[in-house]
């Protein structure tokens, strides 16, 4: 089973397993002792508000097993495309002056080194299955035509074991993009909490191979009454989450471009938007990018690339002064239909998985959920005029 | 909130103006910004702790789809009336384009809902530092008196106090914890009023005054840069860490600028347009006895 | 991160075009890379100014002529003022040959008409030297060029020999109204009327058409007047680039990536686009 492809687990699936809270701990400083990074939910100390987000852990101690903790507030991107990364260092050997030497003294040679990034092999625990699938779907993008090597590099270094949720709120839609609290999209091994441990689905190879690393870990039987503890759990949350409207409205949009770019509906939807990128920085499926030129004085610096957004004003701004897209509304209207139609149009599926930070989050109360709704609505009345 | 109805309504009805933006709640309980344009939808408008929103922001002459809505009206807090002194100051707006609708305030959550409740836990920290609640140069003042705002469990100016009493070195080191998560996103700025600037000097690239990419380095540039050229200028609205994604406590370093701007220069930022602005005046008898 | 690693090539000429669009000529210093370098006419690469970044311009000498390339720009930002600051023997970074190309194998046996206004000469002048190189592929070659004055023309030299009857090409120049200064014999009216007037015949004919925004929007209708098929009109889009590659999700027209699924567009596709552009 590839480790990139979308996991399907109907054929072959192994049994579950069960892990107690115990030995999950144990499972953590087994990874830290040998040398490997485990990246999960945790509470920053000082930060202005008390939010969870995914960060390396020091110790097993600092493990969250919380079944009502919210959504970590930034998604798993940095882990696997870095803020900011460098991509080569170049240095001018200017060569020694001569007497011939032309009056504009030429640069002399450039030498260019290529950065390698160094990052430690990585288990990302508990992370959420809406922030695990969103990988696999920037996989596609990553991976067409040309690999993106630094992404896929870290990929291969990282074993996921998400958590199944056992927490949502109004924000969540997560059902309407295909997913749910446990789906297993991007995730190696997949734990539904239960009192007193986790159920563990083993998702793919990778998983299957790294609980045979930790055998003794997850060992002890499967108490059945827990994993129907377990499901119950999440059937009741998955129908919580159904919005069939909205389903709907993301089928709709995904079918087409046309009636939704010239809809006037988005001067209307983005009036109240501030332009601020929020969305974007905490979006688990945005993988925009800059890249800058960073000199460190006249021979040498680094060029990098660097997290961007289509919000930004001069995202496409063209040297000669125009910009195709000159206000918010047209900015907006972008982000959702990338997301919307023109990925899913390319790569088959959306660019969302319904985690609903961008909702949480927008300093404007931009919620993406209505203004899907509302774009759809105004698609359906174009529909009828015509 | 009857009153703002009513105002807003009478001004639509009027043609005093095309539009009016104040706060409206979402089927979920979340209040945000309100765009109106009909007397109708006047019902819409209401005023509760939930409010936090600085609207003053939707009046930068960047945001050229809400000018080209027409002449409108503005529910302010006081706090948000100062930041509209402020642009009126720096002359990017002339008092005549609107018609500013004062309410008075008692606090606001740090969050705008659902829950509707003001109390120790959720009063923002901001509102212990708002020196008057009660707009004074508007043009319709609605809403009754409040009491002041419950103390807070966060305190500002003991935060302040703390990272003050730090060495140099170990305040660097919480300030760079800090801005190491920042990722440029921009949004402190996007959401600032007195944000202004038609070409940030973080996009303009000859020269490059701040590296662009969100390394430490780079990310201390533009918070340290933000910070000074609001010294003085900041109305302590908060937006700038609400907005944050990555919780970067930005209210400490505004706070502090404003204190000392206070200290050093008897300056508090005010709802009159007039008051000279410590560095947004140039005066040729500046003293300059720190120009050596 | 080789994806975004440029190969270093030297400039080994420069020409000013005119007074503000200049042409590097590079060649490859890793001489594997000169021996198997290959594009078609209509790509475009990144060219780098290391310590200003890159920036993104078609090629604009011909594939058929092997052992350098060439790139023209105007100096309009950071990156473009550096590469101006550079001299003969400077290195310049370049990734690519990147994007889509001229159909000009489809046109072989085909009369060709290329139309340009201003520096939207450079993608238009590759695939007429392209032609040229190949003459007897291709029937009769027809040539609308237009810039606001004759300063402005680019390319002198080769127009000059177009003129002279070189490649049997033949050859309208045109300046703005006010652009022709004295002792200028060609037409003087924007490319659209040029084209207009000229009322080239449409039958078994492709064209090839780049320039400023306002000059294709006013010029494909009048194709569309004269009868040429929107399939055989062939145009570039530009958008602000970084990658090149499709990665950075930037340049998009609605769900065509410029720099993927362009920059070559037909007249047909590009009406199937939104004003995304």
């Amino acid at each position: 089973m590839s480790e990139h492809a979308p996991s399907s687990p109907e054929k072959d699936t192994p049994a579950p397993l069960w892990i107690s809270d115990d030995d999950l701990r144990g499972l953590v400083d087994d990874c830290l002792r040998a040398q490997r990074q485990v990246i999960a939910p945790m509470l920053e100390k000082g930060a202005a508000r008390a939010r969870p987000l995914y960060a390396p852990l020091a110790t097993a101690e600092a493990l969250r097993l919380q079944v009502d903790d919210p959504l970590p507030s930034q998604s798993l991107r940095r882990h696997f495309q870095p803020p900011s990364q460098a991509l080569f260092r170049w240095t001018f050997e200017k060569p020694a002056p001569t007497e011939d030497q032309p009056p504009e003294n030429p640069l002399g040679k450039v030498a260019l080194q290529p950065a390698t990034p160094a990052f430690p092999p990585t288990v990302i625990l508990g992370a959420r299955p809406c922030d695990a699938a969103a990988l696999e779907i920037v996989d596609q993008v990553m991976r067409e035509d040309r690999r993106d090597e630094s992404w896929f590099s870290r990929r291969a270094a990282t074993v996921i074991l998400t958590r199944g949720c056992t927490w949502s709120d109004a924000s969540c839609f997560c059902t309407s993009l295909g997913l749910g609290p446990d789906a297993p999209q991007g995730s190696d091994l997949l734990l539904l909490p239960a009192q007193g441990g986790h159920v563990v689905r083993v998702l793919t190879a990778k998983g299957q191979a790294f609980v045979a690393d930790h055998a003794p870990r997850f060992a002890a039987p499967l108490p059945d009454h827990r994993r129907r503890e377990a499901e119950a759990a999440l059937a009741a949350l998955r129908q919580d989450l159904e919005n069939k409207p909205l389903s709907d409205a993301v089928d709709h949009l995904r079918q087409g471009l046309g009636g939704a770019f010239s809809a006037a509906i988005w001067d209307e939807v983005a009036l109240r938007c501030h332009g601020c990128g929020v969305c974007a920085a905490l979006c688990p499926t945005c993988y925009c990018f800059d890249i800058v030129e960073e000199p460190h004085g006249p021979k040498e610096g680094v060029r990098r690339m660097k997290w961007d957004t289509c919000q930004d004003p001069i995202f496409t701004l063209h040297g000669s002064g125009h910009n195709p897209r000159p206000n918010q509304s047209s900015r907006y209207r972008q982000r959702v239909l990338h997301k919307f139609s023109v990925y899913p149009n390319r790569f088959g599926q959306v660019l969302c998985t319904g985690c609903g930070r961008c909702v949480r989050a927008c300093p404007a109360g931009m919620d993406l959920a209505e203004i899907l709704l509302q774009v759809d609505g105004a698609l359906d009345h174009a529909a009828k005029k015509s | 909130m009857k009153e703002i109805r009513e105002v807003a309504s009478a001004l639509l009805s009027g043609g005093q103006v095309d539009w009016v933006l104040g706060y409206e709640e979402d089927a979920k309980g979340l209040v945000k910004p309100a765009f109106i344009t009909d007397p109708a939808q006047a019902a819409r408008l209401i005023f509760d702790p939930r409010c936090v929103h600085n609207l003053a922001v939707y009046l930068l002459p960047g945001r050229r789809h809400v000018r080209a809505l027409g002449r409108g009206a503005l529910v302010v807090k006081a706090c948000d009336a100062r930041a509209v002194a402020g642009l009126l100051r720096e002359h990017q707006l002339q008092r005549d384009e609107l018609v500013l609708i004062g309410v008075r305030c008692g606090g606001v959550r740090q969050d705008p809902g659902p829950d509707a409740v003001l109390n120790e836990e959720s009063v923002a920290a901001r509102c212990a530092l708002c020196p008057e609640r009660t707009p004074q140069r508007v043009d319709h003042l609605v809403g009754p008196e409040l009491p002041p705002p419950p103390a807070g469990n966060r305190d500002l100016l003991r935060e302040i106090a703390e990272l003050e009493a730090l060495t140099s070195e170990a305040r660097f080191a919480f300030w760079s914890k800090h801005f190491s998560r920042c990722v440029r996103c921009h949004a402190c700025r996007q959401v600032c009023p007195l944000c202004n600037c038609t070409r940030c000097i973080a996009d303009k690239s000859q020269p490059q005054f701040i590296e662009a990419a969100p390394h430490l380095r780079g990310n201390l540039a533009w918070n340290i840069t933000r910070a000074l050229h609001l010294a003085g200028r900041c109305v302590g609205c908060g937006e700038c860490e609400r907005a944050c994604p990555v919780d970067i406590p930005l209210a400490l370093i505004n706070a502090k600028l404003s204190h000392f701007m206070h200290e050093c220069y008897a300056h508090e930022a005010s709802e009159d347009p007039e008051q000279p602005s410590p560095i947004g005046d140039f005066r040729s008898d500046d003293d300059q006895e720190f120009i050596r | 991160m080789n994806l975004y690693l440029p190969t270093v090539t030297t400039i080994t000429a420069i020409v000013d075009e005119s007074h503000d669009v200049r042409t590097l000529r590079l060649v490859f210093q890793d001489p594997a890379v000169a021996e198997s370098f290959h594009f078609k006419a209509g790509n475009f690469g990144h060219f780098s100014a290391f310590g200003a970044g890159e920036s993104v311009f078609c090629i604009a000498s011909p594939p058929t002529r092997r052992g350098y390339i060439e790139c023209s720009f105007k100096a309009v930002g950071k990156v473009t003022h550096a590469l101006r600051k550079l001299c003969i023997g400077d290195p310049v970074g370049f990734r690519g040959p990147f994007g889509n190309a001229f159909p000009l194998d489809q046109m072989e046996g085909a009369n060709l008409l290329f139309i340009a206004g201003g520096i939207g000469m450079a993608p238009v002048r590759c695939a007429i030297l392209n032609a040229l190189d190949l003459r007897d592929r291709y029937r009769d070659i027809t040539v609308i060029y237009g810039a606001r004055t004759v300063e402005d023309l680019v390319f002198k030299k080769d127009l000059a020999a177009w003129a002279q009857g070189e490649g049997q090409v033949k050859l309208l120049q045109t300046v703005d109204p006010g652009g022709e200064g004295d002792g200028w014999q060609g037409h003087i009216g924007y490319v659209p009327s040029i084209l207009k007037e000229a009322a080239p015949d449409p039958n078994n004919t492709h064209v090839i058409i780049c320039g400023p925004p306002v000059m294709i929007l006013y010029a494909l209708p009048v194709l569309t007047e004269l009868g040429f098929d929107e399939e055989k009109v062939w145009t570039t889009l530009e958008n602000r680039m970084k990658c090149g590659i499709g990665k950075c999700a930037r340049c998009n027209v609605g769900a065509a990536y410029v720099c993927v699924d362009g920059p070559v567009f037909s007249a047909a596709q590009l009406r199937g686009l939104p004003a995304d552009f």
